[in-house]
């Protein structure tokens, strides 16, 4: 669906992405994630033609995009940007029919039913909306010709608790639908609640790739530990060699990221005094922090 | 269709205002015409005490201001001064405005190409600038009518049509302007002042015989009211006008084909 090959883009000498490659399949809900400045917006405003790469490829639908068959290409695309201006005159209505003109199908119903869900009141003129009400226009705009490919740029920033468990629900719909779903989240929890699929993103490069249960089931276990009354953590010397990592110890309890095998760690477990252990897959904003911690030591 | 229409609908009031604005200076100045007609001769011993170069200088040099088509010629430097500055913001806003104000995203989400927005917004801003020559033409007339017995209909067309070649050159040179200057606050002190700076170079151009080649950078000579009713439209200022219109609009729409909406 989405298909991007060593693409490259900078501003002047300021870096926007480097040499990144990431593929969405069909019907996924793909996850792309990464701080400020990591590349997340620059990657989505190249594959929307908005910003013309320096060098690489972007398909989507197993189109090559250029600004004459993107246009084509548009009525399947529905984008939400991270920040949403619109025309301050116009009335939230006016806008929508407006944005709606431009497809060759009726939207009328599905903008209601959207604008009652989020409870938008089109009658209001935009210049008056505060940031979260702007989202919503900005949700609606993006749905309402039903697209087959949903382009996010951090959706949720300025919603509500509510308002975000019913965009959340819209976006399971949207994917039982069979709506391909790519967004930027700085929202790990939102990441990993919805997506089937997380891209990680830092200083311009795509450095992990992965479904999301697979991401959480391989870089790492996080395993606590409880020692009994008295005992001492003996703690391996080669420990680094085998895949333990970020030792933390409080009082009797002892955590650390394992990455090796499960002989070895029920080798380590069965040396200690335990009163009680588990053997975690980490959140995916612990994963996430991995990665940026590993950058920032370096 | 849909981006040409929506552009009327969301700026016909500024092009009503400027029209207003223009003609309703028309009206007000040639109100004054009668006053000046009645002095006659007083007048001309009056403006013989100033200076040759202050009166060319302020464009009242070898006018008789008895003849109302040479006393709206003198008006008709301010109001190339207005519209040359109407033209140039304008241009710089036709398409930099989407960018400015952030409507990009909204615009270009939809199914449309960049050569859709463009031709659109300049299509939409170069009638923009027909309908305020046209409405200059009625509005002068209009006056002119009223306040002598005068029907020049010959002289009028050819000002109309100098001062529409005249505003496409500001409005193109706005277009090139607006696109290596996206916001309006660093836009406007440089529109205006290559309004102003082609002005001041005319009017050096008059002055000054040693300068009197600057006349060829300068619009606003080869749109000199009293030149165009005498001679009309020079082929040289033809040439100059129509060159500075079709290179800027067709280069500026080439870099808008290639530039990132940031």
């Amino acid at each position: 669906m989405i298909e991007i090959n060593n693409l490259r883009k900078y501003y002047g000498k300021n870096r926007g992405v480097e040499d990144l490659s990431l593929s969405v399949t069909a019907g996924q809900i793909y996850g792309f994630v990464g701080p400020n400045g990591a590349g997340k917006s620059t990657t989505i405003r190249t594959i929307l033609g908005l910003l013309i790469p320096d060098s690489g490829s972007i398909k989507l639908f197993d189109t090559s995009v250029n600004d004459h068959n993107l246009a084509q290409l548009k009525p399947r695309i529905g984008y939400l940007p991270s920040e949403n201006y619109y025309y301050d005159r116009l009335t939230v209505g006016d806008l929508l029919n407006y944005g709606a003109s431009y497809y060759k199908k009726d939207c009328r119903k599905r903008m209601d039913n959207l604008c009652e869900l989020l409870s938008l009141d089109k009658k209001r003129v935009i210049e008056d909306l505060s940031f979260g009400n702007k989202k919503k226009v900005g949700i609606v705009q993006a749905l309402m010709h039903e697209p087959d490919l949903l382009i996010l740029d951090e959706p949720t920033v300025g919603l509500d608790p509510l308002m975000q468990n019913r965009f959340y629900d819209l976006l399971r719909e949207e994917k039982a639908r069979g709506c391909t779903i790519f967004f930027s989240s700085h929202i790990l929890s939102e990441v990993q609640r919805l997506c089937d699929r997380v891209g990680i993103i830092k200083e311009g490069r795509l450095i992990e790739e992965k479904d999301i249960r697979e991401l959480r089931a391989t870089t790492y276990k996080l395993v606590t530990m409880t020692l009994a009354e008295g005992a001492t953590f003996e703690k391996p010397e080669n420990g680094q060699a085998i895949g333990m990592a970020e030792f933390s110890q409080e009082d009797r309890r002892v955590r650390f990221h394992y990455h090796g095998t499960a002989d070895k760690l029920t080798e380590i477990l069965s040396k200690q005094a335990l009163l009680d252990f588990s053997v975690e897959e980490p959140e995916l904003e612990e994963i996430f922090m991995h990665y940026y911690g590993e950058g920032e030591s370096k | 269709m849909r981006l040409f229409k929506f552009e009327w609908r969301t700026q016909w009031k500024s092009l009503l205002i400027w029209n207003i604005s223009v003609v309703g200076f028309l009206a007000l100045a040639m109100s004054m015409f009668p006053s000046f007609a009645e002095m006659g001769a007083d007048l001309d011993v009056m403006m013989d005490g100033f200076p040759p170069e202050m009166r060319k200088a302020l464009g009242f040099y070898m006018i008789d201001f008895g003849d109302p088509i040479q006393y709206l010629s003198y008006m008709f430097q301010y109001v190339l001064v207005a519209l040359a500055a109407y033209a140039v913001l304008l241009g710089g806003s036709s398409v930099s405005k989407e960018e400015s104000e952030h409507t990009i995203d909204f615009l270009y989400g939809r199914p449309v190409t960049r050569l859709y927005i463009y031709s659109s917004k300049i299509a939409h801003s170069v009638i923009s600038v027909i309908i305020t020559s046209v409405a200059f033409f009625v509005g002068c007339l209009g006056v002119l009518m009223a306040v002598s017995e005068a029907s020049p209909v010959k002289e009028m067309i050819i000002l109309s049509v100098g001062l529409l070649l005249f505003m496409l050159f500001f409005f193109a040179v706005g277009v090139v302007l607006g696109h290596f200057v996206i916001k309006p606050a660093r836009r406007l002190p440089i529109g205006l002042g290559i309004v102003f700076v082609l002005f001041f170079t005319a009017i050096l151009s008059n002055i000054n015989d040693k300068m009197d080649a600057l006349k060829y950078i300068t619009p606003y000579r080869w749109f000199e009211a009293m030149h165009l009713v005498r001679n009309g439209i020079s082929g040289w200022a033809l040439i100059a006008t129509l060159a500075v219109i079709v290179i800027g609009l067709a280069g500026a729409g080439k870099l808008y084909l290639r530039k990132d909406f940031t």
